[in-house]
Order: C-alpha cells, then structure tokens, then sequence
C-alpha cells in the first residue's frame, strides 16, 4: 500500500471517527487540567521522517510536545540546551561535541545516551527514511558516540546552520528500542519520544491525545492531559474557545480579534512571521518567463491595501524574498502600486489589447492565466486571490481563480509543469528552521530537472546560476555577518527577477484562555504549548 | 340602466371574481410574483444591479447596511444587494435546468416502470429503489466532490440525485392511469401503445409532473445553495448564493449582514417556489379538495 493510500484509509477512518467523538463532550480547561489545542489544520502523522509530521503546521505543532531535541528555539528563535547540555564546536568547524543531559530516558524507559542520538542522526541521514527536509540533512557526514554522555555530530563541509538543523522538528530524538520493535514506519501513529506528554491515543486527522510522562528530565509535567482537536473553521474555533471547549486556538482571523480582545478570560498572541506570502509564477511558461513581464505584474497588486484592509494592519507589505525577521533578511526597493506602469510594461513587452474586450493577447489569443489558492490554508487566502484577479484584470491580464481542496493543495503546486494546470499559484515558504540560507536555498536553487516535480520547493522553476552559486557559498561560510553578506546580494538578485508576485507578511495569530501561561507563539508559524500550565 | 352603470357593475363583478380566486389561489398568486421577480432578477441582473456584482472597492470593506449599500459590502468592498442579485441567474438557471433535466428522466423511467411492465420494467425499478435509499443530499454531495467545483457539475449532480423520486411519482400516477376504461377502449380499438402513451397516459399524468417539478425546484435551490456552501459550488469570484453565505459564515459575529443577504434570498426563492407547487396543486389536482 502507498503512503498516499494509507493516508486516504486513515482520513477516512478519522471521519468515521469524528462523528462520533464529535457528540461526546470532554474535558478542557484549568478544572480538569487539560488544555485542549484546537487546530486550524489535522494531523495525520507524527513522525520526523516519512513526510515529516503531517499536516502543516499541526504536525509540527504536536511533535514539539511529544519529542526532545539536542537543542530548541525559544519564542526568538535563540538556540537553547534541551537533551544537551552543553557544546562545543571543533576548530575546523566541521564538527560539534555535545554533551547530554544525565538521568533523560524516554516514554518507554529506555535510557538516552549517546547511542540513541548517533541512531537517530544516521537515521535522518538516510533519504530512503527522512524523504523531506533533504537540505537540513544532506550536509551532515555522521554522528560518533564519544562516551555514553558525549556524541560527536560531523559534516561534510564547515555547516552553518546545523544547530537550525538539530533544533528543527526533523532533529525530534526517537526511541530505538520502539523503532526496533515496531518497525521504521511506526512513529508516524505511535511514536515514542522522551518530551513531557506521551502519545496516549490518536486519531489520525481528528484528534491526538497525551499523557504526562511521569520520568520526564525536568520532573512531572504540570498538565493531566494534552489534547490535539482538529476545528477547521476559523469562526468556530473562536466561538469553541470562547465556550470553552478549547483552550488554545490558532489561525485566528483579524476580524475576530476584537471580539477575542473584549473578551477578559482570554488573550491573545501575536508574533510576526518568517513567511513571506506570493504569487508564484511559472517561469518557464511564456509569457511569464520575460522578467519584464513579471515585473509588470508586480506592479498591479495593491499589496499596501490588501495589508491594511485585509489583514487590518496585522501585516506588511514584501520588500525581500525573506521576511522582515527572518536571519539574513536584507530589504530591497518596494515595486510601486501603479497600474498604469504595469500597463505601459506589458505593452514593451508586446501585450497590448487590440480588440478592445479589456484583455491582452498574446499571439492573437487572450491572455489567461489560471490562478491556484487553497482555502482555509493561509489567511484570507481567497479573498487575497479575488483582490489579485481583479487588480491583475485591471491590467489587462485575464485571470481564472481555480479553488482547490486543501488536502490536495500541496502536491499540486508540485506537479510537473506540464501538468499543473495552473501558472500563478499562492504560496508561502515557512523556514522551520529560522534560517534564511534554507528558504532561498529551498525556493530558489534551480531544479535538477526544470519541468518535472520541483526538487524542493523552487515551484517556480526559476533558474539563476549566480544565485546558485552565492548559495552555495552560504552553505559554507560559517562567519555570520559574511553569510548574511552573501544572502543580501541573492536577495537583491532574487527580488529583481521577480519569480513571484510579492505580497505580504502577515503576523501569526493564536489565542489562549488567559489563565493559560507558557505557550508561545514562534515566529516559524508554530503555536507551541509544550510550557503549557494553569 | 345607463351604459356606464352597467360598465362599472361589470368591472366590479370582475373584480369581485379575481379577488375570489386569487383568495382561493393566493400561493399561487404570491409564488409567481416572487418567481418572476427573481426571473427578472435573473435576465437583467447586471441592469438592475446598482454596482459591479465584482467591483472591489476596499476602502469600503464590511460596512453595514446603508443609503450607498443597502445590504452592506463584503471584506473586498463589494455591493452585497449587487451580488445577490446578480447571483439570481446562476441559481435560478441551476434549479430550472437541473429540474428540467431530472423530470426527462424521471418520467422517462417512470413510463418504461408504470406503463411497459416486463424485466426492463423491473431493472429499472431496483434502481430507483436502490437510489431512493440514499440521501439526497449525499447523492449530489458525491457527485459535485467526483465532478469537481462548477455549473455542470453542479447541474449533473442535483439532476441525478432528483431523478428517483420523479420517477416513483410519474410511475404510481402511470400505475393508477393504465387501468382507467379509456385506456382500455384504446387498447380495444387497436390503438398501439406508444400511442397510448404518448397521446393518454402523459397528458393526464402532467399534472401531477408540474406540480412536483415546481415543488422540486425550491429543492434543487436548497441543494444548490448548500453545495456552494461547502465549497463544492463554483469558483471565485462568481457570486453564488451559497457561496457567499459561506463567506459569511466566519463574519456571523461582526459583520450579520454578510450571511443575511444571501440567507433572505435563499429563504425567499424556495418560499416562491413552494408556494408556486402548492398553488399549483390547488389549481390543478383533481384530488385536493378546492
């Protein structure tokens, strides 16, 4: 059975599931102490390797309460010890010691020693196993136990950003004994891992529930019960939040903050985000494959509007292919709101309307582009697209917006150009890893193969090689201000070719009882309540 | 008696009549005002319309009822009245057409179960049976999730999933008929059956068709509407009733007015059509007490 068919039977089973869980009532809240997490998205999968915590974010989101890592984010995205306690870094900088906390073992009793971490790193190493998240694992050679509280983590070449690799949710630390037992695949539905609350029951897509896990390195877990619902409409989070039923909700629309705020049992958080939020363009495709061209385009989308109006000022216009927060980010020059610009462009370009009917022609025939947006996948992603199609139509493009179903939003925006069916596509990179150098590396490092299925998510197929090559430079220069150098000429480069039209970043909304202290909001779009407590 | 006396004795006894038999057929009388208003509604909708059913303004997004919109704008700024309105030709023709289409084939499967008899007769049977157990509702929801969003989709759909019941009823109606002694007589003279069919039995089975088709309408625009509400409707930024009640949904608690415009005009087009199918009955079937 494929993975896709697996997941299909699981879904399936999760709605069986759901219409009855959903008439029985449960428990939340500082009485029972549990905190309920009601989720914008479903999880499916809770496992770092074989597609990596499905869906997105939600995965992610549980994972970071299920597992340790050698080393954590806070709410800035500063590195802080968690399985290590302490490091240090070789003088060729090809290598890294850490040394572990004593006396951690997992959910299943088993010790974590240096053993289990060299297991773990050898098994992300292996594409076979860990099929995403390649460019935070290729560049790592192995991991040597020193002594039983001591490994050695090396790399091929000098690595700069392998502590954002072993942060990561990729870098979660597994039990071996239980990868044994039940198997390589086993930790995307029973995963065993050493963080405060263990698996205790899970419905894939609908609802994970866990425990305290009583031998936890930092003493008993404050909570009775963690629990992952999935309440995919924004309107009802809310109102599940305000009645109580959930204590903590993400995805919260700005129109409904208000009504959140006015509210004294509840509060509120708010973190600007790393993801930069575009139209991605088919750059092989004419006429989109004329920078002018796309340039023009970016040119026609009043991005200012749509972040005030829109996002009431919870967002902010692009100025760089990285967020504004984001290590590395270098601002460029804003392409102006101005239609009558793009028109003028788009006429240089050799598409003007000769027929009068308000649309292009290329080569005779109108010019159509169609338009992908999921919905309920980003903020206020279709109201974004209509915005979009009508500035774009102003100018003279035609636009068809094609909605699609969340589940298959995804891989269709990784389908082969020739497939697509679509030329201009919403999406948004989110650097789980706080890393600049990834999310360039990730979006814009040509493709092996230009028309086939993007090797990461460079979906645009955009092709530069003096991008490719300042990349490939960062990936080597451990320096930070000489990285950060390199990553602003390629974000100067990226930005004037355009592969995307640029619009906004928008602040990550969650909200929680107020009596509910510890969770934190990153800046990578994570709403984490593992520090959760009454 | 002068000649104008008279006339006015005549205009009054006239008005007289048409007041009884619009008492006596008042759901008729206001379900064909409210239909041919949403036809018109649905003919000249960009004329009537004061704005651009997609003209964005978001200067103006979500602003309530007043004198400029009077049922408000969405978040894009768009006019709420203009969208509506616009978006009566889309539900209107889904629910005439997808009708139309369901009674063809209802009343065709109907005639072959009712009138032909034999294993044709009996296959056809076992299929209504079969697609009479299963909701409507998640008949059509099937379908549109198979056919992807939109208007064919849409249409196949609610046409399908309307056909079964059509059927049953043309058939019970064609069952009752085939034994009356005209029937008989025709049969008796040599008659051949397809024109007894066609020429008997369809002519007096047509009332109860109307009035089901009428019925069945108001139906097809629940089932429309709740389609486009999960998202299974048609692609933005085509204003479609559901749709936008859809939209609104998320806005209930700051913005009302944003589900209210499509609500009442949902609420009001399946009202007409009721009111036109039991006005019809009234008028038409033979068995309902007048």
């Amino acid at each position: 059975m494929t993975s896709a068919t697996r997941r299909t039977k699981r879904i399936l089973l999760a709605g069986a599931a759901g219409i009855v869980l959903a008439s029985t009532s449960s428990l939340a809240g500082p009485q029972d102490n549990t905190l309920v997490f009601g989720q914008s998205q479903s999880i499916t999968d809770i496992g770092p390797a074989y597609n990596a915590f499905l869906q997105y974010p939600s995965g992610y989101e549980a994972s970071f309460v299920i597992y340790d890592r050698l080393v954590t984010f806070d709410d800035q995205l500063r590195f802080n010890p968690q399985l290590a306690e302490s490091w240090t870094i070789a003088d060729d900088q090809k290598s890294v010691t850490f040394k572990l906390r004593a006396g951690a073992t997992f959910h299943d009793g088993t010790p974590i020693n240096a053993e289990a971490i060299k297991f773990n790193i050898e098994r992300m190493m292996d594409p076979e196993i860990n099929t995403t998240n390649r460019p935070l694992w290729d560049p790592i050679a192995g991991a040597d136990a020193v002594d039983d509280l001591t490994v050695r983590i090396s790399t091929h070449e000098p690595f700069a950003l392998l502590f954002n690799t072993l942060a990561h949710g990729s870098g979660a630390i597994l039990s071996p004994t239980a990868i044994m037992e039940n198997g390589q695949e086993s930790e995307t539905q029973n995963p065993v891992g050493s963080g405060p609350y263990k698996v205790e029951s899970f419905n894939p897509g609908l609802e994970l529930v866990l425990a305290p896990h009583e031998g936890y390195w930092a003493g008993k877990p404050p909570l009775d019960k963690v629990i992952f619902r999935y309440v995919p409409e924004a309107a009802t989070r809310v109102s599940a939040l305000r009645s109580g039923d959930v204590d903590v909700i993400d995805g919260v629309p700005t129109h409904l903050i208000a009504q959140i705020e006015s509210d004294d049992g509840l509060q509120v958080l708010t973190s600007p985000s790393l993801r930069p939020m575009g139209l991605a363009m088919q750059t092989t495709v004419p006429p989109l494959d004329n920078v002018d061209v796309r340039r023009a385009l970016n040119h026609a989308i009043p991005v200012d509007a749509i972040a005030e109006k829109l996002f009431l000022g919870q967002a902010k216009a692009s100025n760089s292919p990285l967020a504004f927060n984001t290590v590395g980010y270098h601002g460029n020059e804003p392409y102006s709101y101005d239609p009558d610009k793009a028109r003028e462009m788009l006429a240089a370009a050799g598409l003007t309307d000769s027929d009068g009917n308000g649309i292009v022609e290329q080569d005779g025939t109108d010019l159509v582009f169609t338009l992908l947006v999921p919905e309920g996948v980003f903020a206020n992603d279709v109201l974004i697209a209509e915005t979009a199609a009508a500035a774009l139509q102003d100018v003279g493009v035609g636009i068809e917006i094609r909605k699609i179903e969340r589940s298959s939003f995804w891989d269709t925006l990784r389908l082969p150009v020739a497939e697509a069916g679509w030329q201009i596509g919403m999406f948004g990179f989110n650097p789980s890893n706080a890393s600049g150098l990834y999310h360039l590396d990730s979006m814009y490092t040509s493709n092996p193969d230009n028309v086939g299925r993007p090797a990461v998510w460079n979906i645009t197929r955009y092709s530069n090689p003096e991008v490719d090559a300042l990349l490939a430079q960062a990936t080597v220069t451990v320096d930070g201000d000489a990285r950060a150098a390199i990553l602003a000429e390629a974000q100067d480069m990226i930005w004037n070719d355009a592969p995307y039209i640029w619009l906004q970043v928008n602040n990550i909304i969650s909200a929680t009882r107020a009596d509910l202290d510890g969770v934190e909001v990153w800046p990578v779009i994570f709403t984490v309540v593992r520090g959760g407590a009454y | 008696m002068s000649a104008a006396s008279q006339r006015f004795a005549l205009i009054a006894v006239r008005c007289v009549f048409a007041a009884k038999w619009l008492r006596q057929n008042v759901y008729l009388a206001v379900g064909t005002v409210i239909i041919l208003a949403f036809l018109i509604a649905a003919v000249f909708g960009e004329q009537i319309a004061p704005y651009g059913a997609n003209k964005q303004n978001l200067l103006n997004s979500l602003e309530g009822p007043s004198e400029a919109h009077w049922l408000g704008t969405d978040p894009l700024g768009r006019d709420l009245l203009s969208r509506v309105v616009v978006g009566t030709r889309h539900t209107l023709s889904v629910a005439v057409i997808s009708v139309t289409l369901s009674c063809f084939l209802g009343v065709i499967l109907g005639l072959i179960s009712g009138f032909v008899r034999g294993h044709l007769a009996t296959a056809v049977d076992a299929i209504v049976d079969v697609a009479l157990t299963i909701p409507n509702m998640i008949l059509a929801i099937s379908i549109a999730a198979v056919m992807g969003a939109g208007l064919t989709g849409l249409i196949i759909a609610i046409s399908i999933s309307f056909t079964p019941p059509i059927s049953r009823i043309v058939r019970g109606r064609v069952l009752e008929i085939r034994e009356e002694d005209f029937i008989l007589a025709a049969r008796t003279i040599g008659v051949r059956p397809w024109r007894i069919l066609l020429r008997h039995v369809l002519p007096n089975a047509a009332t109860v068709i109307v009035i089901e088709a009428s019925l069945q309408a108001g139906q097809a625009v629940l089932t429309a509407t709740a389609l486009g509400f999960l998202g299974l409707g048609v692609q933005p930024p085509t204003p479609e009733w559901g749709t936008l009640l859809g939209y609104g949904r998320e806005y209930l608690h700051s913005a009302p007015f944003m589900v209210i415009a499509p609500g009442l005009a949902i609420s009001l087009m399946v009202l007409g059509f009721n009111l036109l199918g039991d006005g019809l009955r009234d008028l038409l079937d033979p068995r309902v007490g007048n």
